[in-house]
């Protein structure tokens, strides 16, 4: 059974409807990579799947519950699908150890120690363990990113969702980022990750979608989409960004 | 005849006539000075407390995923605070002390000079503290509550644990302009006869005819109470913000109240 699925799912600001009905299911331990070009509702499909962005219509459900009803307790689904956001999105007043900690602590019935003990974990898995006590704004972008995605991992999510994670790092850090993204796939982590990273698309994923005008114009395997892609529109981005 | 024979002679020039009010009426500026602090600073500290609870009725939220009674609740919050903070902040404070003082304050709960006063300038403050916290919390990136709710944070616990503590630390130069304004204007509650150093300054000034001199003296003070206040302030500010290597511009964010209210009242502080 697939561990998320999305039937019709539209969204519109104001007049302007950016998703026009999307259709797509994801098993678990799969790697979907989402490419397409600025404007084209990438974001806005993500932020749609755990609600941060109310779609207008449609349903989601995530291991078997419809997040679109409105008794659905959204603060519990929502612990099991993390985040990562394209600005990072630290918690500014907190220092790196209480980023990772904050939640579970809120949330989770775990006692501080079992707390911080993961996270030293998780940061020594990221490679900045001993940034632990350090300030956020003294860290650099790439390790920003590295610390929000084991910000997000403290959860211990069942899906992981990227938007964009590398676009606003300098080029030389996007590699420490992406090394981290494809060994959480190694590992058999379900994730949707919304990338302008092609080599990374074609390397980790499982399935490549190819998003087009508020709606999923082809989707295939990696091999096939960067290799013989069916669309028009699809043949035209690519050779644009390949 | 005896009040020839009692009289201290007056000296002439105005530095030793401030300096004979100073010394036969020093006692009296010191019992000013003294409810001129206490209002100050219980009427700040009150008053930003009753604003951090009345932005958060400003700032709710309406869902579609609400029920209808959440809906009204919240509705009846947001209409409540804006009107609070349109009414006290759109009429002087002068004014309001003679109206609660004289209408409820005194006849119906029996208050006195010195809780009276606090209660008024708590309730001012409440109204521009509001708007400062709400200008300080919309001033914090969205991210923030996005990455919070995305880890499965309630709206509160985000507000409580991501928001608040970095809004209140953006704000605590716009609070401190605001003890700093309390310090002078509660000098309006002498109309109700609390006898804070503007009272007394002119209880000092009458006896001798000395008006100009009694109130040079209590403007003196109220320098002294206000730049130690300032200096006071921006070293907190200095201090909490000390590991932060971009640390944001002193000056220009004690002016933060003045573009965080979006109305014309914003060019005229309290006007009297």
């Amino acid at each position: 059974m697939s561990i998320l699925k999305v039937t019709n799912l539209r969204k519109s600001f104001g007049d302007n409807e950016v998703l026009k009905g999307i259709d797509i299911s994801v098993e678990s331990g799969e790697v979907v990579c989402v490419i397409g070009a600025s404007g084209s509702g990438k974001s806005t499909f993500l932020r749609c799947l755990n609600l941060l962005g109310e779609p207008t219509s449609g349903s989601v459900v995530f291991e078997g519950n419809e997040l679109m009803d409105a008794d659905t307790n959204l603060n519990k689904l929502r612990q099991k699908m993390g985040m990562v956001f394209q600005s990072f999105n630290l918690f500014d007043n907190l220092d790196v150890l209480d980023n990772l900690t904050l939640a579970p602590k809120l949330i989770l019935d775990v006692n501080q120690d079992e707390c911080e003990q993961s996270a030293f974990k998780l940061l020594e898995r990221v490679g900045l363990v001993d940034f632990a006590n350090a300030s956020v704004s003294t860290l650099s972008g790439g390790q920003k990113q590295r610390i929000a995605i084991a910000r997000t991992l403290m959860m211990d999510p069942d899906i992981m969702l990227f938007d964009e994670p590398t676009s606003a790092l300098d080029p030389e850090v996007v590699g420490d980022v992406l090394a981290v993204m494809r060994e959480l796939a190694d590992q058999g982590m379900t994730m949707i990750v919304v990338t302008h990273e092609m080599a990374f698309a074609r390397e980790v994923a499982d399935r490549v979608v190819f998003m087009d005008d508020g709606m999923i114009y082809e989707e295939a395997t990696p091999e096939e989409m960067f290799t013989n892609p069916k669309g028009k529109r699809t043949r035209e981005f690519l050779n644009r960004v390949l | 005849m005896l009040s020839i024979i009692l009289a201290k002679t007056v000296p002439s020039g105005t530095i030793a006539r401030m300096i004979f009010i100073v010394e036969n009426y020093y006692p009296m500026f010191l019992e000013g000075l003294k409810f001129t602090l206490i209002i100050s600073l219980l009427g700040t500290l009150f008053g930003v407390m009753l604003g951090m609870l009345l932005v958060t009725l400003k700032l709710q939220t309406i869902s579609e995923r609400d029920s209808v009674v959440t809906k009204a609740l919240k509705k009846i919050a947001i209409v409540f605070s804006t009107t609070y903070v349109d009414i006290i902040r759109g009429t002087p404070m002068m004014i309001q002390a003679i109206i609660f003082y004289y209408w409820f304050l005194f006849p119906v709960f029996k208050m006195g000079f010195l809780s009276a006063g606090i209660f008024i300038v708590t309730l001012n403050t409440a109204a521009y503290a509001t708007e400062v916290l709400r200008g300080s919390i919309q001033a914090i990136d969205v991210g923030q509550m996005e990455a919070a709710r995305s880890l499965g944070m309630s709206r509160k616990q985000a507000m409580m644990k991501v928001i608040l503590p970095q809004a209140l630390r953006n704000s605590v130069p716009a609070i401190g302009n605001e003890l700093v304004i309390n310090i002078k204007d509660s000098s309006v509650l002498s109309v109700i006869g609390v006898i804070e150093l503007m009272y007394q300054s002119k209880a000092a000034a009458s006896y001798y005819y000395l008006t100009v001199e009694s109130a040079l003296v209590a403007a003196v003070i109220y320098l002294i109470l206000t730049m130690s206040a300032t200096r006071l302030l921006e070293y907190i500010v200095v201090k909490t913000n000390g590991d932060k290597p971009n640390k944001p511009n002193v000056r220009r964010e004690r002016n933060i109240m003045f573009v965080s209210i979006p109305t014309s009242q914003s060019f005229f502080r309290r006007e009297k």
